[in-house]
C-alpha cells in the first residue's frame, strides 16, 4: 500500500508534463492543488479591470480617490512588466495606513454609501499592489465584481447598466485566464465568457422577474447625503424661476393616453402660492377652500414619469380630476404626496380643459396688499378698474392689464436685469423687462389693488414632443409662473400675462425662444453660442434632435420596464401567470424547489447523455478513485489490465472482484464484440467493491 | 528442451510460442528482446538492433530464422561495399547473348545487415529502398524480394570514426530500435557453462514455415483496436507533438507502426483486443529512435517513459 507521499510524486509528475488537449470542448476544469501561478497576461487582464470598474464611480467619489487608484494600478503593471518584485510587508502597511486616514479625513466615517464605496475602492487598489499568486488575483476580481454592484447604489441608468456588464465580462474573462492558466488566449477567453454569459441570461431574466421584489427603494436605504435637486421650490422671488431655464434636466415625462392637448393649452399646476410680502410669494398656512367637480367636457388622461424632486407635490395638467398615487387632490386642485418623492415614480392622472375652475368664495387674504406698497401701483390698478359705478367685471380688469404689458415698452427677456427696493416698482415703472414671474408678480399685484381676489400659480408650461417614443418630456427649463384670478359667479381663471407679452414663449416653448436668443448672440459676436446656435438649428440640429429623441425614448422604455419592475408589477404579473396571491415565504419556497428542480433535471440529463456514451469509463472512474482512497498509487497512464492485477495483490481479500472488474472493463471498453450485459455486472461489481472496509479491519 | 515433434495439427500460433521459448534457451535472459523480435516480424516491421559486437545479434538473427523455418543471410556491411554487393548484379551471359541477374544477398527471407552505419550512404540506401519497397530494380528490371522479408540491421553506437551514421529519414524505415545488453550474471554464467552457441544454433529445428509465418502476419493484421484504443495512439502521437522538451514529434507513420506492432504484440500474447498495455510495451522501441536519435538507448527509453506517463489512459 502505497503512503501519501506517493499522491505527491504523482502530482508532481502530472504538472510537470502538460496534459494533452482536450479533444472535445469542455469547461475548464479547476487545476487539482497545488494551485498554479497565474500567467502574467491573466494578472495583468485582472488588474486592468479595476480602473475600468472605478470609471463607474468617478461621479460620486473625490478626484484623489481615482487618482490614488489608477496610481496603484500603474505601479502594479509596471512591476508586472518589468518583473519586479511587489512592495514589502512595511511599505503595505504604511499605504493602508496612509489611505485610512485619507478616507477619513474626506468623510469623517466609513459607513454609508459614499464613504463605504470610497472605503472599497480604495483597499481593492490597494490589493492590486500585492497581488501576485493565484489566490491574490481571484480575491481581486471578486472584489473588482464587487466594485461594479455598488456603482448601482449611485446610478442605475442604461449606460452604467452598459458599462457594469462590460466590467462583469471582463471578471469572468478573467476568472477563465486564472482558472486555467495558459488553456486559453485573452481572445479564447473572451469567447468563452461570451457563451457563459449567453448560458446564463436566461436565469438572470428569470430571476429578475421573480426574484420577491421589496418594497420601497432598496438602493435608497443607504442614501447618506440629501441630494440637492434643482427644481421648483415653495417660494418665487424674483428670479427663482428664471435662474431655472438653463437647466436642461427631465422634470417629468408624459405620455397622453389620447391626442396630446395644444402646446399653450399644457400647464403644469404645480404649487399655488397666495401670500406675497412685496418680494416673495408664498404658502398660506389657511386652506379650506372647496373644490367641487366642474362638469366639463373634455378629458385628459395621461401616465407621467416623474423624476425625484425630495418634494411632495406633483405637476399636474391644469385641471386636474384624478390622481392614482398620494392623497386626494387639495382643494387647491393639486397632487401631494404622502412622502418627499426620493425616487423616479410612474403614475396615473386625468384632468379636464376647463375655463374656470369652480370653487366656493376666495378668503379674504387673497385681496391682500403687501406692506408699503408703491402708492403709485395702487393709482395705476385704479385707472385699470375704471369707474366703480361701471362694475367692471374681473375679466375686463384684466384683459385691459394684459393690454398694458403688450403696449408699454414692456419686454419679456430671459435675462432681466436685478430689481432692488420694491420689485413690483422697478418693474411696472422702471426695468419694464423680466421673465415670467416678474409678469405673474405684477399682474397679481395689480389684480388685488383693483381688488379682485388673485394668486400665483408656479408650474411648467409646454414640454418638448418626442415623436420616437410619443411622449413630451418637460424639462427643468419649461418652469413657470403665472397667475389666477377670481371671477364671480364663475371660479377661478388662469390669467398668463406671459402669453400676452411674449405669446410665442407659450406657443412654441422656451427652447426655441432660446434658439432665437443665441441667434442675437450670434450677431452681437463668434463665440459657442454661434456654434449652439448651429447645432440648434439647421439640417444638423434636427439629426441632433432626432438622436436625442431617440436616446430618450430608449432611457424612457428602460425607466418603465426594468427600473420600475417593483413589487406592485410583480404581483400583477404573477396573477397573470395564475398565481392568484403571492406572498413572500411561498415565492421564495416555490422558487428555490424551481430551481432545485431545474438543477436535478439538468444533472440528470447530462448524466444520461454520459451515461450513454461512456457509461464503462464512469464505473472504471469510480473504481479507480475508490482504489486510490485505499492508497493504491493510481497513475493515469497505467492500463486497466495493469492495475487491476497490482491492485488485486494490493488487496488479496479483494482480489477476485478487482479481477472481475478489470475483466469486465476491458471487455466492454476493448474487446470487438462488447456484452451489453457486462455493463450491469460492472456496475455492480464497482458499487460492491468496498476497499476502505478492508483497510480498518 | 521442448517437445517439438512435428505436431501439424497444434495452431501455428501455439508453436509460434514453442519457437520463442527454444529462442529464448538459446539466448538467454532477454526474453523481452525476443519478443519485441517477434513482433517486429509479424508486424512485418524491420529491426535496428544498437549494441556492442558479441552480445549476440547475430545468434538472435540466425536462430530466429531457423525456428522459424526462413532462409537466413549475413552481409557484413563495409566502407568499400558498393549497392550491387547488396542487392546483386546483371552478368552478360554469352551463351544466351543477354544479361543475366544474379541474386545479391539480399534475397533470403532474414537478412542480417552487419554495422550498418560502416557502409556508404549509397549502399545504406540501397538496402533501405529494398527494404521499403520490398523488391530490387537493376537495369529496368524489378526482382520481387521473398516473402516474409525480415531486415535486422546493427549498428555500433560507439564506433564514429569511418562510418556514416544513418539520417533520420533512413531510421524512420526501422519500425523498432533495440539493443540487447549484457546479460545478467545469472545468465552469464549458464552461458559460460553451457554448450556453444554455433552448434546449439545447427541442431536448431524449424518449428514454423514461411507459409505459416505469412499466415500468423494476417492474423496479427485481424487483431481488434478500439475506438478507445487508436484514441489512446492518438494522444501519444499528439502528445509527442505538444512537448517542449521534444524537437519534432512523431510522424503518421509513428502512429501506424505503433498500432501494428501493438496488434502483433497482443497476439503474441494470445489476446484477441489490444489493450493500453501493449501499445505502452512496444511504444519504447518504436518511438524512442523516431523522437530523438542523437542519444544514448538508455536515455531514449527514460524520454519514451516520460511521454507515456504524461498521457492519460483509461
Amino acid at each position: 500500500m502505497s503512503t501519501p507521499g506517493g499522491h505527491k510524486t504523482h502530482d508532481r509528475v502530472e504538472s510537470e508534463f502538460r496534459p494533452v488537449k482536450p479533444r472535445r470542448w469542455q469547461f475548464p476544469q479547476p487545476p487539482s492543488a497545488p494551485l498554479e501561478a497565474p500567467t502574467r497576461a491573466a494578472l495583468a487582464t485582472t488588474v486592468m479591470t479595476v480602473p475600468l470598474a472605478l470609471g463607474l464611480h468617478v461621479m460620486y467619489q473625490p478626484l484623489w480617490l481615482g487618482v490614488v487608484v489608477m496610481t496603484l494600478v500603474a505601479v502594479r503593471l509596471i512591476t508586472l512588466a518589468r518583473g519586479l518584485l511587489v512592495p514589502g510587508k512595511l511599505l503595505r502597511w504604511i499605504l493602508t495606513l496612509a489611505m485610512l486616514v485619507l478616507l477619513l479625513t474626506e468623510y469623517r466615517t466609513i459607513f454609508g454609501r459614499t464613504a463605504g464605496s470610497a472605503m472599497l475602492i480604495a483597499f481593492t487598489a490597494l490589493k492590486v499592489i500585492e497581488t501576485d499568486s493565484l489566490r491574490d488575483a481571484m480575491f481581486l476580481n471578486i472584489l473588482t465584481a464587487i466594485v461594479v454592484l455598488a456603482a448601482f447604489l449611485f446610478d442605475q441608468s442604461p449606460s452604467t447598466a452598459a458599462i457594469g456588464f462590460f466590467c462583469l465580462a471582463l471578471v469572468i474573462s478573467n476568472f477563465v485566464l486564472l482558472v486555467a492558466p495558459g488553456s486559453f488566449t485573452i481572445k479564447g477567453a473572451m469567447l468563452l465568457t461570451s457563451r457563459i454569459i449567453l448560458h446564463g441570461i436566461p436565469l438572470a431574466i428569470v430571476a429578475y422577474v421573480l426574484f420577491p421584489r421589496i418594497e420601497g427603494s432598496l438602493w435608497g436605504m443607504a442614501d447618506d447625503k440629501p441630494r440637492a435637486i434643482s427644481g421648483l421650490s415653495e417660494q418665487v422671488a424674483p428670479g427663482s424661476i428664471s435662474e431655472l431655464s438653463l437647466n436642461d434636466a427631465v422634470a417629468f415625462r408624459v405620455e397622453f393616453n389620447q391626442d396630446r392637448p395644444h402646446h399653450d393649452q399644457l400647464y403644469w399646476r404645480t404649487l399655488v402660492l397666495d401670500r406675497f410680502d412685496g418680494r416673495t410669494w408664498s404658502r398660506a398656512e389657511r386652506r379650506h377652500e372647496v373644490f367641487p367637480a366642474d362638469t366639463n367636457p373634455k378629458l385628459v388622461a395621461y401616465d407621467m414619469t416623474l423624476e425625484a424632486t425630495d418634494k411632495t407635490w406633483l405637476p399636474l395638467l391644469e385641471t386636474p380630476v384624478s390622481v392614482s398615487i398620494g392623497n386626494p387632490l387639495s382643494n387647491l386642485a393639486l397632487g401631494e404626496t404622502r412622502q418627499p418623492i426620493r425616487e423616479r415614480i410612474r403614475f396615473k392622472a386625468a384632468s379636464v380643459t376647463a375655463r374656470y375652475m369652480a370653487t366656493g368664495p376666495p378668503d379674504d387674504h387673497l385681496t391682500d396688499l403687501y406692506p408699503g406698497i408703491n402708492k403709485k401701483i395702487i393709482a395705476l390698478a385704479q385707472d385699470l378698474a375704471g369707474d366703480p359705478a361701471d362694475n367692471p367685471n374681473a375679466e375686463m380688469i384684466a384683459a385691459r392689464a394684459l393690454e398694458l404689458f403688450t403696449q408699454s415698452p414692456f419686454r419679456y427677456s430671459l435675462q432681466p436685469p436685478l430689481l432692488d427696493g420694491e420689485p413690483v416698482y422697478q418693474f411696472l415703472f422702471n426695468t419694464r423687462n423680466g421673465y415670467c414671474e416678474h409678469y405673474a408678480s405684477a399682474f397679481a399685484t395689480l389684480m388685488r389693488a383693483a381688488g379682485i381676489p388673485a394668486r400665483l400659480v408656479v408650474g411648467y408650461q409646454g414640454g418638448e414632443y418626442n415623436p420616437t417614443g410619443d411622449y413630451t418630456i418637460v424639462r427643468q427649463s419649461n418652469a413657470h409662473a403665472w397667475a389666477e384670478i377670481w371671477v364671480d359667479g364663475r371660479g377661478w381663471r388662469r390669467i398668463d400675462p406671459t402669453a400676452a407679452v411674449a405669446p410665442e414663449r407659450v406657443e412654441i416653448g422656451v427652447d426655441a425662444l432660446r434658439r432665437g436668443d443665441s441667434l442675437a448672440g450670434f450677431n452681437s459676436g463668434f463665440g459657442t453660442s454661434g456654434i449652439r446656435n448651429m447645432l440648434r438649428s439647421g439640417w444638423l440640429g434636427d439629426n441632433l434632435r432626432r438622436i436625442r429623441h431617440l436616446s430618450d425614448a430608449f432611457v424612457y422604455q428602460w425607466n418603465n420596464w426594468v427600473m420600475a419592475y417593483g413589487p406592485q408589477r410583480q404581483q400583477q404579473l404573477m396573477k397573470r401567470l395564475g398565481v392568484a396571491t403571492p406572498d413572500w415565504p411561498w415565492l421564495v419556497m416555490t422558487l428555490t424547489a424551481a430551481f432545485a428542480v431545474f438543477m436535478i433535471a439538468t444533472y440528470l440529463l447530462l448524466s444520461a447523455t454520459s451515461r450513454q456514451a461512456e457509461t464503462p469509463l464512469k464505473h472504471y472512474r469510480r473504481f479507480k478513485s475508490k482504489l486510490a482512497r485505499a492508497g493504491i498509487r493510481v497513475m493515469p497512464s497505467e492500463g486497466p489490465l495493469s492495475l487491476s492485477k497490482r491492485a488485486a495483490e494490493a488487496l488479496p481479500d479483494h482480489a477476485e472482484t478487482i479481477e472481475t472488474i478489470g475483466k469486465t472493463y476491458i471487455c466492454l471498453r476493448y474487446s470487438r464484440s462488447p456484452n451489453e450485459m457486462g455493463l450491469i455486472g460492472l456496475r455492480r461489481a464497482v458499487a460492491g467493491f468496498k476497499p476502505d472496509r478492508g483497510k480498518f479491519r | 528442451m521442448v517437445n517439438v515433434l512435428a505436431d501439424r495439427q497444434r495452431s501455428a500460433l501455439s508453436r509460434l510460442a514453442d519457437a520463442e521459448s527454444l529462442i529464448n534457451e538459446l539466448i538467454l535472459g532477454k526474453q523481452e528482446v525476443v519478443r519485441l523480435c517477434l513482433t517486429c516480424i509479424l508486424a512485418r516491421g524491420h529491426l535496428l538492433i544498437e549494441d556492442h559486437p558479441g552480445v549476440g545479434k547475430t545468434t538472435l538473427a540466425h536462430s530466429l530464422a531457423r525456428v522459424l523455418g526462413l532462409a537466413f543471410n549475413r552481409i557484413q556491411f563495409t566502407s568499400d561495399m558498393l549497392p550491387a554487393d547488396v542487392i546483386g548484379v546483371s552478368v552478360y551471359d554469352s551463351e544466351r547473348a543477354g544479361f543475366k541477374f544474379h541474386q545479391g544477398p539480399l534475397f533470403k527471407e532474414v537478412v542480417l545487415a552487419d554495422e550498418i552505419n560502416r557502409a556508404s550512404p549509397r549502399a545504406q540506401s540501397a538496402l533501405l529502398e529494398a527494404m521499403e519497397e520490398h523488391q530490387v530494380s537493376v537495369d529496368g528490371h524489378s526482382y520481387d524480394l521473398p516473402t516474409p522479408f525480415f531486415v535486422i540491421a546493427t549498428q555500433n553506437p560507439h564506433e564514429q570514426s569511418g562510418t556514416f551514421p544513418l539520417p533520420e529519414s533512413q531510421l524512420d524505415r526501422f519500425m523498432m530500435t533495440l539493443s540487447i545488453g549484457f546479460p545478467s550474471r545469472v545468465f552469464e554464467q549458464a552461458l559460460l557453462k553451457g554448450d556453444d552457441r554455433t552448434t546449439l544454433l545447427r541442431e536448431l529445428e524449424a518449428v514454423l514455415d514461411a507459409n505459416e509465418v505469412i499466415e500468423l502476419q494476417r492474423q496479427a493484421e485481424g487483431v481488434f483496436a478500439s475506438d478507445a484504443l487508436t484514441g489512446y495512439v492518438l494522444d501519444l502521437v499528439e502528445a509527442s507533438r505538444n512537448l517542449t522538451w521534444i524537437d519534432n514529434g512523431l510522424s503518421p507513420r509513428a502512429g501506424l507502426a505503433l498500432l501494428r506492432a501493438a496488434r502483433a504484440f497482443t497476439l503474441l500474447d494470445n489476446r484477441d483486443a489490444v489493450l493500453p498495455e501493449d501499445v505502452q510495451a512496444v511504444a519504447p522501441a518504436i518511438i524512442g529512435h523516431r523522437l530523438a536519435q542523437g542519444l544514448a538507448s538508455a536515455e531514449r527509453d527514460a524520454l519514451t517513459r516520460r511521454l507515456i506517463e504524461s498521457v492519460a489512459v483509461d
